[in-house]
């Protein structure tokens, strides 16, 4: 028997039968409010995320040619499907191409008539991993293709799970072992009550936030002075988990991970730093290889969100990252940057 | 919250023979239902999050009328607030121009509504803003979820699509897994002459707050 990861968990909830304040410290408490309990835990885990958020490089693509993109990850382990979208716009209407991740081609595209900007959606299965690292997606178009396209959206999502296996890997909850009548614990897995708080807890780490920023541009942005300049002229919005109400953080109270995809010269010793706006915590990352690569992650640390604002924004400011880039001993290029939730 | 300590009580108030009608203390109960409950507020998703690095990667250009610059599609969590509901998104769209004031039109709307018709009756929000800064500034920061109301439902269950068939792992009967699914489209247009505008910017992110 598999948990089931209901679409609409909390329609129990919306009845009454569970809000916070629907249990009341000193009542009994049935078996239908932890039954209740087991479907949104299987909601919290089985929900599915964000890979890469929506990014774009505004690409003109030629017919007959292809760019490619790279992207550092942090996957879930219960991911097994994820959604690649990609967004294009043609002024013509005979374009037309393929999409291939990792290399392997997962579908086709074909812009329809009429349409300034169209989306394309492709399906992969991928085989359970919570290992970090590089993903490539590249569009192709057909050089039978007239005209060109602009490459305005790239985006991946762990799709949402239909069921959740009842192990430490996926950690479903048994709703029907919940119901009246039944133990309240079982040492085989997360069944019963007892299956319910043991799963509990895996809701700190595994709908974790694993892409706050992605951008990669296959053109790059050179590192050209010895001073550090901005890379962007507007600066990403991060918002760090506020994991639960006695955790007690704020300010800098969440550690993400980043690591840029970048190319120099073996001597050089050019950097990119990364400051956030809100607090001046700042991370720098030094290019160590005459290929490109992506370099040794490094961490920093950003705000939280305010769970009591209507917004989330604590203090009602938006924390951003200011990115800037300097050369060492010789130009570089930056191609790609990516952070996440490690 | 530790595991082991919660666990240890559940199991000290009883045994397998107890009926889960009487499981255990209530206060253990609501203590697991807020984490649950805030587990959720906190596993909200960055949707969009991009800057531009320069113009020559922003859509845009000339503009005086106005005209359709750039779409995002994005999917939303089906939320538990029940109806079909998408989570609230706080929504940011960055714009330069060149001279004058840019005006900006933001539109969320079902991914499927065509974007060349966007029909007044059929968005779910529609947010405005300006830009005068030849550099880029933030023209619209907007969170967006009251304006959901009884009529918006239909149109989240025309976004709602379906995957194509896959076997789930922990299940191997075909099943499906769903996702809304959401568009953002930006529109520009200069009220008094013609200038340079582009977008600089877009972000959404989901966030739920009970």
């Amino acid at each position: 028997m598999t948990a089931i990861v209901r679409e609409r968990p909390l329609k129990v909830i919306a009845e009454g039968d569970l809000t916070r304040t629907g249990i009341t410290s000193g009542k009994p408490v049935t078996g239908l409010q932890w039954t209740s309990m087991a479907e949104l835990s299987n909601y919290v885990m089985g929900h599915g995320g964000t890979l890469i958020s929506a990014n774009a490089a505004f690409d003109i693509l030629a017919a007959g040619s292809s760019e490619l993109y790279r992207y550092y990850v942090w996957p879930r382990y219960s991911t097994v499907l994820r959604l690649w979208m990609i967004t294009l716009r043609a002024a013509n209407t005979n374009a037309r191409g393929t999409f291939e991740v990792d290399g392997n081609d997962i579908g086709e595209w074909t812009l329809s008539a009429g349409q300034t900007s169209e989306r394309f959606m492709f399906w992969e299965t991928v085989a359970q991993s919570s290992s970090a690292g590089e993903v490539t997606a590249e569009v192709f178009s057909n050089a039978a293709s007239s005209g060109t396209v602009s490459i305005d959206e790239i985006a991946c999502y762990e799709a949402p799970r239909k069921f959740l296996a009842k192990d430490a890997n996926d950690v479903g909850a048994d709703q029907d072992s919940c119901i009246a009548g039944s133990g309240i614990y079982d040492s085989s897995g997360y069944n019963s009550t007892g299956g319910v708080v043991d799963a509990a807890p895996s809701g700190v780490t595994i709908p974790r936030r694993n892409s706050h920023f992605h951008w990669f541009d296959p053109d790059g942005v050179s590192a050209t002075t010895t001073a550090f300049t901005a890379v962007f002229a507007l600066e990403p919005e991060v918002l760090g988990r506020h994991l639960y109400n006695g955790e007690g953080l704020g300010a800098l109270g969440r550690t993400l991970t980043w690591t840029v995809y970048a190319d120099g010269e073996p001597e050089n010793d050019g950097q990119i730093k990364v400051t956030t706006t809100a607090s001046a915590e700042t991370s720098t990352i030094t290019l160590n290889t005459d290929v490109a690569a992506w370099m040794t992650p490094a961490t920093f640390k950003v705000d939280t969100e305010d769970i009591s604002a209507t917004s989330g924004l604590r203090g009602g400011v938006y924390s951003t990252l200011k990115f800037e880039i300097k050369k060492g001993e010789s130009p570089w290029i930056l191609y790609g940057i990516s952070i996440g939730e490690a | 919250m530790t595991k082991s300590s919660v666990l240890g009580y559940a199991v000290r108030m009883g045994s397998n023979a107890l009926s889960a009608d009487y499981p255990c203390d209530a206060n253990h109960a609501l203590y697991n239902a807020n984490n649950l409950q805030h587990f959720h507020d906190m596993s909200t998703q960055s949707r969009i999050n991009w800057v531009a690095s320069s113009t020559s990667s922003a859509p845009g250009g000339e503009i005086s009328a106005k005209q359709h610059l750039v779409a995002f599609y994005f999917p939303v969590s089906i939320s538990v607030k029940g109806g079909g509901f998408p989570e609230d998104l706080v929504v940011r769209v960055g714009a330069a121009t060149a001279g004058g004031t840019l005006s900006l039109e933001a539109y969320i709307t079902p991914a499927d509504v065509p974007i060349n018709t966007i029909d007044l009756d059929k968005y779910i929000a529609k947010l405005t803003g300006t830009a005068t800064s030849n550099t880029g500034e933030w023209a619209i920061e907007s969170r967006i979820g009251d304006q959901y109301d009884e009529t918006t439902p239909p149109l989240i269950e025309q976004a709602t699509m379906d995957t194509a068939t896959f076997t789930d792992p922990a299940n191997t009967t075909k099943q499906r897994s769903k996702m809304a699914m959401l568009r953002l489209s930006i529109y520009a247009f200069n009220a008094i002459g013609s200038d340079l505008g582009y977008i600089m910017g877009v972000s959404v992110r989901e966030f739920h707050n009970q």
